[in-house]
């Protein structure tokens, strides 16, 4: 992890076309950012297509780049945008639960052997989680995945998708209901067993 | 208050953005609530599972970091080459006027230093071919002899090297000989031709 | 396999050819190859020597050598530029007849054009260091050196008449 100080080097001197310190900046956040893109497509290529996208855009607008804000919420902020801009394209985002049930788990590779044993309620309950997690809003999912996913606070989350953190607070609270009500028949059997 | 909006608080409280006073009236309502506390705890058994959930991780990022470096270099070359007055004039003047230096030394050294210092050529400046290739046509283009001679040493040294490749061996199709003609190393058949691969 | 990579080099320069058909015909290296291509001869030589010194791999000449094309040409356009600038500046010079604006932009281009060179050698040589191993960045360093070194003694040797060149 690098510090504020060296963060802000970093910046200046790829400001000044060194790619190496570029490379150095982005190095602890590719796989985050990986993971917050592949969330909101669900598809392992277009994350890594969409991740470079994010990074080439960063480097040739690191002049536009305010040191107010870190620097991981800024890039955070231009992954946002073009993964939203992704999803309008592509005419994925029907903004929709029924979008839900035409998720493919076992394409993104996240059908994972555990034993129900070993976790609250087993392989059903997760591969109903991972539905019920794709098939949220697109705005309700974003907010969710900064902050659950990615540990963002709410203010954090707040300057990436350029809201109140008010708004942050209620999505997130509006994607837990939909993500209870989702979960609701495995949540039921879960307290008869 | 409704249940609703503690319903939020507990959502806040599990980010950890919940002020002390609105926790401290969650904390009350939940001693009396039975559904709000259901609602609680049905919540941190679903984020409990998305905590269990595998992380994805990017297959390749070694590939995928050198694409990027690849295309970082690019832009950086393209901007050199498009816009040589802007980089010129965002240059420090320091810097542009030590290599500007630097070349006068090296011409200087050329020209006048005497024969013996030929071993203590400035370091830094043999680290980069372009200086060196600059102060040798310094020295080569004051005699049309000398840089005749030069070049003929190059071409022997070249011919040293791949002496033993048996070129003559090698056949190749008739539309290759023309692009030999007026060359200048800007055609990149490697990436524009690929069958000659079957010859190598 | 060494062949093979050397070959790969020679190939990525554009310079096959050229060589194959005068080895072939029994030529003196001369011709077109030498009229105006000293740059063109010590880059190919520069080329050969890198690869082979630098143990690269087949792979990695592949990818190597599409961007060293790039790059020399673009470098070969501006030290072509530089030169010029340079005579202007000393047919300038000893005019005596220039005046302090024209002294003032000759000395601008000529800083500008010796910092796009040299930003443009750096940016190769970053792709370059991203594609090697670390002994082999180590290896390119000292090689550079000795390279360099190399071109500048051979020119003091040959300035000196009666002086075998090796």
């Amino acid at each position: 992890m690098i510090d504020r100080e060296q963060e802000l080097d970093l910046v200046n001197r790829a400001r000044r076309g060194e790619v190496e310190a570029f490379m150095a900046l982005i190095r602890t956040y590719q796989v985050p950012i990986y993971r917050l893109i592949y969330r909101m497509t669900g598809n392992r290529e277009d994350a890594a297509d969409l991740m470079q996208e994010t990074m080439l855009k960063a480097y040739t607008g690191l002049k536009k780049f305010k040191a107010r804000s870190g620097f991981h919420t800024w890039l955070y902020r231009i992954a946002v945008n073009e993964t939203l801009n992704f999803l309008q394209r592509s005419g994925r985002e029907k903004g929709k639960m029924e979008y839900l049930d035409e998720i493919d788990t076992t394409e993104s590779g996240l059908a994972v052997a555990a034993s129900p044993e070993e976790t609250l309620m087993g392989e059903e309950f997760r591969t109903g989680l991972e539905q019920a997690l794709a098939g949220l809003p697109a705005d309700y999912k974003l907010a969710f995945t900064l902050v659950v996913f990615q540990g963002l606070s709410h203010s954090e989350a707040a300057q990436v998708l350029g809201c109140s953190e008010g708004t942050v607070s209620w999505k997130i609270h509006e994607a837990r209901k939909m993500l209870r009500e989702k979960m609701r028949p495995y949540l039921d059997r879960a307290r008869e067993v | 208050m409704k249940c609703t909006h503690y319903q939020k608080l507990i959502s806040d409280r599990m980010d950890g953005s919940l002020s002390p006073a609105s926790q401290k009236k969650l904390e009350t309502h939940l001693k009396t609530c039975r559904a709000c506390r259901l609602y609680e705890e049905e919540l941190k058994g679903i984020e409990a599972e998305i905590r269990k959930l595998p992380a994805v991780e990017p297959e390749n990022l070694a590939v995928l970091e050198g694409e990027l470096r690849e295309r970082l270099v690019r832009v950086e070359a393209e901007k050199r080459t498009h816009k040589p007055r802007s980089w010129g004039l965002k240059l420090a003047p320091a810097l542009a006027a030590g290599a500007f230096l630097v070349m006068v030394a090296l011409y200087l050294l050329v020209f006048n230093r005497p024969a013996e210092r030929d071993q203590n050529l400035d370091l830094a400046s043999l680290m980069s071919f372009e200086d060196s290739y600059l102060a040798l046509t310094q020295t080569l283009n004051s005699d049309e002899r000398l840089n005749e001679v030069y070049n003929e040493e190059i071409l022997n040294s070249i011919f040293e090297e791949v002496k033993d490749l048996n070129l003559e061996e090698l056949t190749y199709p008739e539309d290759y000989q023309e692009q030999t003609i007026d060359n200048d190393v800007n055609i990149n058949l490697l990436t524009e031709k690929s069958g000659l691969s079957e010859g190598l | 396999m060494i062949k093979k990579i050397l070959l790969i080099t020679l190939i990525g320069l554009n310079l096959i050819f050229l060589l194959a058909g005068q080895k072939a015909s029994g030529q003196e290296p001369r011709g077109q190859m030498q009229q105006g291509n000293l740059r063109r001869n010590l880059v190919t030589l520069r080329a050969l020597r890198m690869t082979q010194v630098l143990e690269l791999t087949e792979q990695q000449t592949a990818m190597i050598f599409p961007e060293l094309n790039r790059a020399e040409k673009e470098k070969a356009e501006l030290q072509r530029q530089l030169a010029l600038e340079i005579r202007n500046l000393r047919q300038k010079i000893d005019s005596g007849k220039s005046t302090d604006e024209e002294f003032e932009a000759g000395v601008q281009k000529i800083r500008e054009l010796r910092h796009n060179i040299q930003a443009r050698e750096q940016a190769f040589e970053d792709f370059l260091f991203s594609r090697l191993t670390p002994v082999q960045k180590a290896r390119y360093i000292i090689f550079s050196l000795e390279f360099n070194r190399g071109l500048m003694e051979r020119a003091q040797r040959l300035r000196q008449p009666g002086q075998k060149i090796k």
